[in-house]
């Protein structure tokens, strides 16, 4: 927290900045405003029971000493309702504020590179961007704690002025107390702070047990096995520790919380001996004592809670920092730098000595990987599950760059093409089908404002046989899907919105597609026809098959059997199985049960 | 549910989970309302004490007020520490009683979406608006708050009734402006909920790895992005509606304030004149009549805030109130010897179409049976009405001659061992996950062989004793699909159960693996009677019969080769497979 402090200030300072960058110069004012009337109301509340008492002493109100209070109690209302309106205004702009710079977040995510989504050390950075900008924490936090800051700041202020001249001593004393306070408080937060990763560690853990009651789908395994009472009680245990690990602090707390009492208790008797002495040497009446005590409570008030704010001011700007220093970072999107696509389509794949090893993995993937794909082939990667299949496909639509080797189209490297135009030309269907809360068509297109785009995406789901499902909706095409957004959403099928997702690559009119095991979920109908369709709807274009079910992709031009140790057999169909090497052996081994009196054990 | 109805099971279901809260509440309640006294009546003390005359006597009664103080003040921190302690206990307590509700819940409601919606809403209840915690500290608020103004109301009315009447005058009106507020923010806040359900899929989906992909291949990413601005723009706007409300409101609260204020200063003043008292009992009355307005203003936000919460944790009661499980049978189910569907008809509680329609079909002991069929053709349905986990809408499901809703949940259960499709494997030991929960024994390093994973766990740093999954570890072990498939596997062998059902074994392995799980099948089984459902056709020489169902009903029931030979539906689905491969 210590370091922390320095970050404070620049946060501050830049999401001042951030009012003039949105054109919303007034708010700066508002905040003067709410600041100098909060700061007023305190000592002019405190001068009313001093009039009073002094009237008591002189026998008696007249009509002008009515006027008197009369006016001070308007001025007091009005300042307060100025207050009230610039706070209210203040919160719904800065509220719109914090949206619009979570959008802003949004926007930038969707722009850095993708291999930091896979890293787990970013995943913790977003999480805390999202913490800043989510709710009420950071972001916003710092305006508003900023704000009341400065309101307890100033009547601080204002009501010292009256203390001052009066007797130095009691606005030493309060200045003393407070930070003492301060101090104390400063050593809590520090035994929480401290605390803090191992109540983080020990919520996690009982949060995950929690989560299972809350997460139905553990509800068949949990009664087939019986399973509840061993996580009861793995519960019990956890929340035991948990708590008992928030005793230690709050038992912390309350010993400091008890000294912080005797340190006010001290104060008080100080102000208050003070203001006796005084007194009894005639150098004030009860008036002034009147005031005097209110002044100083009301001085006493302000500046604890000034001093709380200023705390929770740094945990907000903390917080906020997070934010502000993710973006910030450059190295996070690489340069857009490269030449156009050469000859504007996507030719001649070709992969030279490629070689790939993940970011926080030693062994290589991909060693010295070779082959070279012309335009219009359908072509198959084949093998069992970590051959490295899917990687090929990340390195080919650049979420990663290989680590040696290069990969060239149309005979030039492609780190050296403009990444946009070169993702333009690729399509990319996966295992997991991605639907979104937006119509049908929506899902298909995406964001366009190509006049055309209505007619073509009806041709697509048209070639997916989705056509006439679709013309059974209420609202056909318009039909939203998902139910989160809109409750008269609609729930596909699996197989149906993995036609869905293939429809939106369709629409995309790529030079190439790449297919990663997009059937797996769908039963043997709904595969063929998946397969029977696109390949119907892709005739000339470059199609990339990953399969681990070697019946799928027969019909491919050819066939790359992958393993761990490389490409171990190139050919088609039928030459592999002529070959009767590994492609053989596995093919042989998956179709073997289909064959006419081959019993359990593989034989005949 | 009316208010007082919510209220009244809200106190009982708090006393069932962690009695000791009330006491403490009370101790607070009772703490705080001296220190809103002791506050009140500061200065008249300080001032009395210098109006008595001689010095000795004035500052030893300022020593004694002030440390009378002291002590007020201590022990609010001792209660705030006493209440901050049970509050973590009491939300600890009530996440285990709903956690054990949850558990007991007929398993229908577990794929009902309106129990779905109802558990994430009191799940949000508790985790993310702290809504237990709210509705004490205003409940006893306002137990506090009354009680400082009966006593308030005691003292003034004796003292001049006028005064009296001006302060109930400003309560009334305070009253009344909060009323008409409560109105705005019940709207603003049911409307909340939803839209923080729609806020949290936008964030997530926008923000989430899973999407990633997409997003820089499709413009759907752009496409969203467009959505949540427009849906924030909507929020504004919202929001803005509601604020300028507020500002009306707390106007006219703050209007009726400080006009309220100046009434006390001015009656009081005119008492103290007419009746010659002192100075101390100007500021003694002054400040009783401030606090009673202050106090008043407490209240109304209290009783407004009491009731906001309350409904949030309506969820949650509604949850808690849920029947459990239906009554339950006597008899004890030894080894299931057979198993016979007699007319079995059902549809899912939330459709009309019936899944399945007068299915029948009889099966003995040591049978291995393989359930083929299209999609949504009825499959797992069979399977789920097996388990218990719904009953037939018409005919009856028998295990030896008698029907299966007659024996004892907990020994039917234990007869049946199941791998479904969707298995959850939970983050406790290998062993734990393994052995239904139970640790130690052998036995499990011979069953994780027999599955192939005996290798890898004993390569692990702990053993069987290690940890599934990173979740909350980072010393937890991460296991790959097949793994993760195996290691459910082995869980369904290890239970010594007569009859096991599969959902789909193979779909997450590789083609040896698939061909090794064959190949072993008929060791790994034993001599259970085993149901197990494939879309893969290859799966079928695995059985002594095949079961066909076909829009809910029996198409066939008869062994491979005679299917093959009937040239019905399971020889079409068959061959379309084989051809493949041929």
């Amino acid at each position: 927290m210590l370091k922390n402090k320095k970050k404070v200030l620049p946060i501050i300072i830049r999401e001042l900045k951030i009012l003039n960058e949105e054109n919303k110069k007034y708010l700066y004012i508002c905040m003067l405003a709410t600041i100098l009337c909060a700061g007023i109301s305190p000592p002019l509340l405190a001068v009313i029971p001093k009039l009073f008492v002094s009237w008591i002493g002189t026998g008696g109100a007249g009509a002008q000493n009515a006027y008197i209070i009369a006016g001070i109690f308007a001025a007091i209302l009005l300042v307060s309702l100025l207050g009230i309106l610039c706070d209210n205004l203040l919160g719904m702009r800065l509220a719109e504020l914090r949206r619009n710079e979570l959008q802003k977040y949004q926007k930038w995510y969707q722009q850095i590179d993708y291999r930091h989504l896979e890293d787990a050390d970013f995943s913790t950075k977003n999480q805390s961007a999202i913490d800043a900008l989510g709710g009420y924490d950071g972001f916003y936090g710092t305006y508003m704690t900023l704000i009341d800051m400065g309101k307890y700041t100033a009547a601080s202020i204002l009501c010292s002025i009256p203390l001052l001249r009066f007797h130095i001593g009691i606005i030493c004393i309060c200045l003393l107390s407070v930070y003492l306070s301060g101090k104390l408080n400063a050593r809590i937060a520090k035994c929480i702070e401290k605390n803090e990763p191992v109540r983080a560690k020990l919520n996690k853990q009982k949060s995950y047990f929690s989560g299972i009651g809350y997460d139905f789908s553990y509800g068949k395994d949990i009664r087939i096995f019986a399973l509840s009472g061993m996580l009861k009680d793995k519960f019990l245990s956890k929340s035991e520790e948990y708590v008992r690990s928030q005793q230690s602090v709050f038992r912390r707390k309350r010993n400091l919380g008890f000294l912080n009492e005797l340190l006010v208790c001290i104060r008080n008797l100080a102000i208050c001996l003070i203001l006796a002495f005084e007194y009894y040497n005639g150098n004030i009446d009860l008036s002034q004592v009147t005031l005097y005590l209110g002044m100083a409570a009301a001085l006493n008030q302000a500046l604890d809670s000034a001093s709380d704010k200023r705390v929770e001011l740094i945990r907000h700007a903390v917080y906020s920092s997070h934010y502000f220093d993710l973006t910030d970072d450059k190295s996070y999107i690489s340069q857009r730098t490269g030449k156009g696509l050469p000859g504007g389509h996507i030719g001649t794949i070709q992969f030279s000595d490629v070689s790939f090893r993940y970011p926080s993995a030693d062994k290589l993937v991909l060693d010295n990987i070779n082959f070279e794909i012309k335009p219009g082939e359908k072509i198959a990667f084949v093998g069992i599950n970590g051959a490295g299949k899917s990687t090929i496909i990340k390195l080919l639509t650049r979420l990663f760059d290989p680590t040696g080797g290069a990969i060239l189209v149309n005979g030039v490297n492609i780190n050296t093409i403009d990444k946009d135009a070169y993702c333009k030309k690729i399509s990319a269907v996966y295992q997991d089908i991605n639907i979104y809360a937006a119509s049908i068509l929506e899902n298909v297109t995406g964001y366009t404002e190509d006049a055309a785009s209505r007619e073509r995406a009806v041709q697509c789901l048209k070639a997916m046989n989705l056509d006439k499902k679709i013309e059974t909706l209420p609202r056909q095409y318009d039909t939203s899907l998902l139910k989160i957004i809109d409750e008269n959403g609609v729930e596909l099928s699996g197989g149906e919105k993995q036609k869905v997702a293939i429809a939106r690559a369709l629409y995309k009119e790529a030079d190439l597609y790449i297919m990663d095991e997009p059937t797996s979920a769908l039963d043997a109908l709904a595969e063929m026809e998946v397969y029977e369709l696109f390949c119907q709807a892709a005739k000339d274009k470059t199609v990339i098959f990953i399969s681990h079910r070697l019946s799928s992709t027969k019909f491919c031009d050819r066939i790359y059997l992958l393993s761990p140790d490389g490409i171990e057999e190139t050919g088609t169909h039928e030459e592999l199985i002529g070959r009767k090497g590994k492609y053989y052996d596995m093919f042989v081994t998956q179709g073997k049960y289909y064959r006419k009196g081959v019993g359990k054990n593989g034989f005949s | 549910m009316a208010l007082a109805k919510i209220l009244i099971k809200f106190i009982r279901i708090s006393y069932q989970a962690y009695r000791k809260i009330f006491a403490v509440v009370l101790f607070r309640c009772l703490v705080y309302a001296a220190q809103a006294f002791y506050i009140a009546m500061f200065v008249s003390l300080v001032i009395k004490s210098l109006e008595s005359g001689l010095p000795e006597d004035g500052l030893t009664g300022i020593a004694l007020w002030i440390l009378a103080g002291t002590g007020i003040y201590l022990l609010k921190r001792l209660s705030d520490y006493l209440y901050e302690t049970a509050q973590d206990w009491m939300e600890e307590r009530l996440d285990h009683l709903i956690f054990d509700k949850i558990c007991r819940m007929p398993y229908e409601y577990l794929e009902n979406p309106y129990y779905l919606d109802l558990v994430k809403r009191a799940e949000f209840c508790i985790k993310e608006e702290g809504c237990i915690d709210s509705v004490f500290r205003r409940g006893f608020g306002l137990i506090q708050n009354v009680f400082v103004l009966v006593s308030i109301s005691g003292i003034l009315i004796h003292f001049d009734m006028p005064l009296f009447i001006i302060l109930i005058c400003a309560a009334a009106l305070n009253v009344i402006f909060y009323i008409i507020f409560v109105h705005i923010e019940q709207d603003y806040f049911e409307k909340t909920v939803e839209i923080d359900r729609k806020y949290v899929y936008y964030l997530e989906t926008l923000l989430s790895k899973e999407y990633g992909k997409d997003y820089r291949f499709y413009t759907v990413g752009k496409l969203l992005l467009g959505k949540f601005g427009g849906f924030s723009d909507k929020l504004t706007l919202y929001f803005d509606r509601y604020q300028k409300k507020t500002i009306l409101i707390q106007s006219l609260v703050e209007t009726v304030k400080y006009v309220g204020m100046a009434g006390i200063y001015f009656s009081v003043f005119k008492k103290v004149m007419k009746q010659k008292l002192t100075v101390s009992s100007f500021s003694f009355y002054a400040s009783l009549g401030i606090t009673f307005l202050n106090t008043v203003s407490e209240c109304t936000q209290n009783v407004m805030r009491f009731y906001m919460f309350l409904k949030y944790a309506e969820p949650m009661i509604e949850l808690m109130e849920l029947k459990e499980e239906i009554s339950d049978g006597t008899l004890e189910l030894g080894n299931i010897e057979t198993l016979e569907f007699r007319n079995v008809t059902f549809a899912y509680p939330n459709s009309s179409a019936a899944v399945l329609k007068s299915v029948s079909f009889a099966i003995h002991k040591g049978e291995k049976i393989s359930v083929v069929g299209l999609n949504g053709a009825g499959k797992t349905t069979i399977v789920k009405l097996l388990c218990r986990l719904y009953q037939p809408d018409e005919g009856e499901i028998l295990v030896n001659s008698r029907p299966i809703n007659n024996y004892q949940y907990s020994s039917y259960i234990a007869q049946i061992s199941t791998l479904f499709q969707d298995f959850r494997l939970f983050a406790v030991s290998v062993e734990e996950n393994t052995a239904d929960g139970k640790a130690g024994g052998q036995d499990i390093l011979e069953i994780l062989r027999k599955v192939n994973l005996k290798d890898k766990v004993e390569a692990l740093p702990q053993g069987a004793k290690s940890i599934y999954s990173k979740v909350y570890d980072e010393d937890g072990i991460e296991f790959s699909g097949g793994e993760e498939q195996k290691l459910a596997l082995a869980r369904m062998l290890n239970k010594q159960s007569s009859l096991k059902i599969l959902d789909e074994p193979t779909s997450a392995m590789d083609p040896y693996a698939e061909a090794e799980f064959y190949k072993t099948f008929d060791e790994l089984a034993g001599e259970s009677m085993v149901i197990y459902i494939s879309h893969r056709m290859s799966s079928s020489v695995l059985a002594d019969r095949i079961l066909v169902i076909e829009n809910g009903t029996v198409a066939d029931f008869d062994t491979h080769e005679k299917l093959l030979e009937k040239k019905g539906r399971y020889q079409e689905l068959f061959n379309i497979q084989a051809e493949q491969y041929s």
